[in-house]
């Protein structure tokens, strides 16, 4: 099988995951990740997505993925049902982070959360100048 | 909440920001527990 490259990003929270976890991917879009970590780390993955289209990726990847808001629906989850929750890039698109946050650790043991960093200089940079949050092709969901 | 931080990087193109990563990290990454 040829080895998938992940995001940079991604690559970053793949290794903070054990091998052979439990692990909910909230806003898995495509299934990326999950797919990675179940052929490289031997995971027992879960994901949650909004989008249809990217449910309907994930799910052709052989992936447990179901369509679903992570700012409504983590409350159906049971405590430590999972080893690892991971939320990637997506903390910045929810209603009530807080609310989530407080989700990720009660549904797991340990959560692993990314999010795109607007104290980025270029970030400060263009807000000084337009006024504006500048909305990039890596921070789509924020605009 | 009780949330704990047992980790955190700031990265740039997947690589971690040793120096000021306020202003230099295009990713933060978090690992939590209760």
């Amino acid at each position: 099988m040829t080895p998938v490259l992940l995001r940079p990003d991604l690559a970053a929270v793949a290794a903070a995951v054990p091998e052979g976890a439990r692990v909910l991917d909230i806003g898995c879009g495509d299934g990326q990740l999950l797919a990675w970590l179940r052929d490289t780390k031997g995971v027992v993955g879960r994901g949650i997505e909004l989008d249809a289209s990217d449910v309907a990726a994930a799910v052709g990847r052989g992936l447990a993925v179901v369509q679903g808001d992570a700012d409504t629906d983590l409350a159906d989850y049971p405590d430590a049902a999972f080893d690892v929750v991971i939320l990637s890039n997506t903390l910045q698109a929810m209603q009530r982070p807080a609310d989530v946050l407080a989700q990720l650790v009660r549904i797991g043991r340990s959560a692993i959360v990314s999010f795109p960093n607007f104290g980025h200089w270029r970030v400060r940079l263009g807000l000084a100048l337009s006024g504006r949050m500048p909305v990039t092709r890596r921070w789509w969901r924020w605009g | 909440m009780g949330l704990t931080v047992e980790r955190r990087a700031g990265l740039h193109s997947g690589r971690q920001v040793a120096a000021w990563p306020n202003l230099l990290a295009d990713t933060g990454v978090f690992v939590l527990r209760r």
